[in-house]
């Protein structure tokens, strides 16, 4: 008896390392070395926690696309046509949908401003996934008070993110991962397997199926989210005046505020005016009334996802580059010199 | 001899036998341990069983008829009707007419560990002569605060049409709500077989002792300071400012969601310290480490003061709406605390309901 035990556990485990191993090759095999998660994440000291590994060009497969996902040499995504040698610097900075998750290197918004603005500045992705408020800002006290910066502050979760008490992600094996993740356990081996991070992905997206409504149009945290929303307000105040006028604060809206069909995944359930109430998050560009003035502006997001499509980070690029043409009276790199 | 091997269907066939067995033997021991479990605990439920709604808010079950006894202390009858209100008796030809009176709130506004005729609800209800058939009713429970009470106050004013109330007072605590409303949004999980684990809690004597179980195991791991108010030290002065005003408009928004009533009284309730700093100390066994404890109870002075002005903001403004406000904080620290206030929590006792009450009468005939 216990030998047949003992052979029928040695055959199950026989067929299915098999299994297993038949499908990581197919999966390799079928996404061209590609990867689901991209591995580019680093530990960093101090408030940022993580940021980018530098100089990294991998492929990832999401939302049914393979996109290519690069790094430079200081460790930002890259942003494809940057000129060389150029003296006005535009920095973005924001969390996962300044970063460009799920697009290529070619579609996110800096990518695409750089493309409108041409070689007269240089704009760099100061993007990371699951950065929130706190570090922007650490990252605005790091950058040269004359260059132009815009941060772009997400109303899916930045509010949260602001409460500061712990990160919402953290990484480990280069890769990102819900705080109190213990996929790592294992080692960093079995996180390389495509199988292995197929499965985790479903399982991410099944425990996804309900999302967390955002503070700000959720009927039951507007008192967290008025405290909130001043002490970012607060905070920006501040440093304000050091920026010679080069800061513009902006958000990227919810897209609960433009898909019925997309709030209903939400819970506890959005306000009902939440498609029409001013934004938590200061937004001098007024991103909130372009989105809604598209006509297609669920599109503007990736399908079963909150993060922009390529059209939507086209979108953001074209009204960064409108107010960067019109804050100055000429060429915008002439205006970004400052006069000696 | 017929040494033929059973099939492929007879060895399924035993193997799914096996296993309905085991089944039934479990179903038997969870029957067997209910059964102990009530005869245990005398038919007295060791704790309150409370729900969610759809909004992972906190309510009461509806059509709740059991008595409480909290750590083999005093029993308490709790009878609800069909909107889960608390009411006086639980027979249901009694929850027919509309209350005169209705309370809201969490377990301060529910009478936690008292009969019914104890709590201040009943007592204003006697005073204002709103007695027998309807009287009063409380719709309140364990951990809800100004904001989650929403979506249930829409949902009783919706269930049918009538005329108005004689009174609704509503209950901001200050003990918990500004760190329920603040930090209680910072983490959202999504409860798993919550409805699975409610209907245990409401029908399961079982299911109590097993989360009873679960939490002295969990012996002094807390996420919040008991007896303190973390949210006064994690916000800067001008934030406090921001939580007064919106906790203000949060219970505006409540009194406007609730059925109407002649008058609505808020009754602002001190947190136990502000009425006596040495309130604090009775908290001393939650927490293992005597320095965090003294950590925060040398902060017990300026968190008293922090209320105070909380309080003194969410008052003006209540006013300024036109809403009627109780506050028995004066009458309390003039009080003995030890007689007015629990030694076990911040919930007021008998001597503590009956003060309560006075306040709010003194708001209604203001």
């Amino acid at each position: 008896m216990t030998r047949a035990v003992l052979k029928w556990v040695a055959f199950s485990v026989a067929l299915m390392s098999v299994a297993l191993a038949g499908a990581e090759l197919g999966l390799r095999a079928a996404l061209d070395g590609a990867h689901f998660s991209p591995p580019v994440f680093e530990p960093r000291a101090g408030v940022l926690q993580y940021g980018l590994l530098p100089d990294v060009t991998i492929h990832v497969r999401q939302f049914g696309r393979t996109v290519a996902v690069g790094t430079t040499a200081q460790g930002h995504r890259r942003t494809a046509g940057r000129p060389a040698g150029s003296a006005a610097s535009v920095h973005l900075v924001g969390d996962s949908q300044t970063f460009g998750w799920g697009v290529a290197d070619q579609e996110t918004i800096a990518s695409r401003l750089q493309a409108k603005l041409g070689p007269a500045a240089v704009v760099v992705n100061h993007g990371v996934p699951g950065y929130g408020p706190i570090q922007y800002r650490a990252i605005l006290d790091s950058l040269p008070s004359e260059d132009q910066v815009i941060i772009l502050h997400t109303e899916e979760n930045d509010l949260a993110d602001t409460y500061g008490l712990a990160a919402s992600a953290g990484i480990s094996c280069r890769l990102q991962m819900s705080i109190g993740s213990r996929l790592d356990r294992a080692g960093c081996a079995p996180l390389q397997l495509r199988s292995v991070q197929y499965l985790f992905g479903q399982i991410t997206d099944f425990q996804r199926r309900k999302n967390f409504t955002p503070l700000e149009f959720s009927g039951h945290s507007r008192v967290a989210a008025k405290v909130l929303s001043h002490r970012l307000t607060r905070s920006y105040a501040a440093i304000r005046s050091s920026r010679q006028g080069r800061l513009v604060l902006t958000t990227i809206p919810w897209k609960g505020r433009y898909a019925p069909q997309w709030r209903a995944t939400y819970t506890p359930a959005p306000h009902p005016s939440a498609d029409s109430q001013a934004s938590a998050f200061p937004d001098e560009l007024d991103m909130v009334a372009q989105f809604a003035a598209s006509p297609v502006s669920p599109s503007l997001y990736l399908a079963g996802d909150s993060h922009l499509s390529p059209a939507g980070a086209e979108r953001v690029a074209q009204v960064l580059a409108s107010r960067l043409v019109s804050q100055y009276r000429s060429h915008p790199l002439t205006a970004m010199r400052t006069p000696q | 001899m017929d040494t033929k091997r059973p099939s492929i269907r007879w060895r399924a066939l035993r193997i799914a036998g096996q296993g309905l067995e085991y089944v039934l033997v479990a179903a038997l021991l969870l029957v067997v341990l209910e059964v102990c479990s009530r005869a245990l605990h005398l038919g007295q439920r060791p704790m309150l069983p409370s729900v969610t709604d759809a909004e992972g808010s906190s309510r009461m079950p509806p059509l709740l008829a059991t008595d409480i006894s909290f750590a083999g202390g005093p029993a308490f009858e709790v009878c609800t009707d069909k909107h889960g209100l608390r009411r006086k008796g639980c027979a249901q030809s009694e929850h027919l007419a509309q209350s005169a009176i209705l309370t809201v709130g969490d377990s301060q506004a529910f009478g936690w560990g008292l009969q019914y005729d104890e709590t201040f609800t009943s007592l204003v209800a006697t005073a204002l002569g709103a007695v027998g058939a309807g009287g009063s009713a409380i719709m309140a429970a364990g951990g809800a605060d100004v904001e989650s009470l929403l979506p249930w106050a829409k949902e009783l004013a919706d269930s049918a049409p009538a005329p108005p109330r004689k009174l609704n007072i509503l209950v901001l605590n200050l003990g918990n709500d500004l760190d329920e409303m603040y930090f209680g949004r910072a983490s959202a999980v999504v409860p798993t077989f919550a409805g699975l684990r409610e209907f245990m809690s409401v029908h399961s004597f079982l299911m109590l002792d097993f989360t009873l179980a679960r939490q002295a195991l969990a012996g002094t791991s807390w996420t919040m300071p008991p007896g303190a108010n973390p949210v006064l030290f994690s916000l800067h002065t001008d934030e406090r400012e921001q939580l007064a005003l919106a906790t203000a408009g949060a219970v505006v928004r409540l009194a406007l969601a609730l059925p109407p009533a002649e008058q609505t009284v808020v009754l602002i309730l001190p947190n136990d310290y502000q009425v006596a700093q040495g309130e604090f100390d009775k908290y001393r066994h939650f927490y293992a480490d005597a320095a965090q404890f003294e950590q925060w109870r040398t902060r017990i002075g300026k968190a008293a003061e922090a209320l105070d002005e909380i309080e003194a903001t969410v008052r003006d403004q209540l006013l300024a709406r036109g809403l009627r406000v109780a506050e028995p904080l004066e009458a309390l620290r003039k009080a003995d605390a030890s007689v007015m206030i629990d030694r076990s929590s911040h919930h007021f006792t008998p001597a503590g309901q009956k003060l309560l009450a006075a306040s709010i009468l003194q708001a209604v005939r203001l």
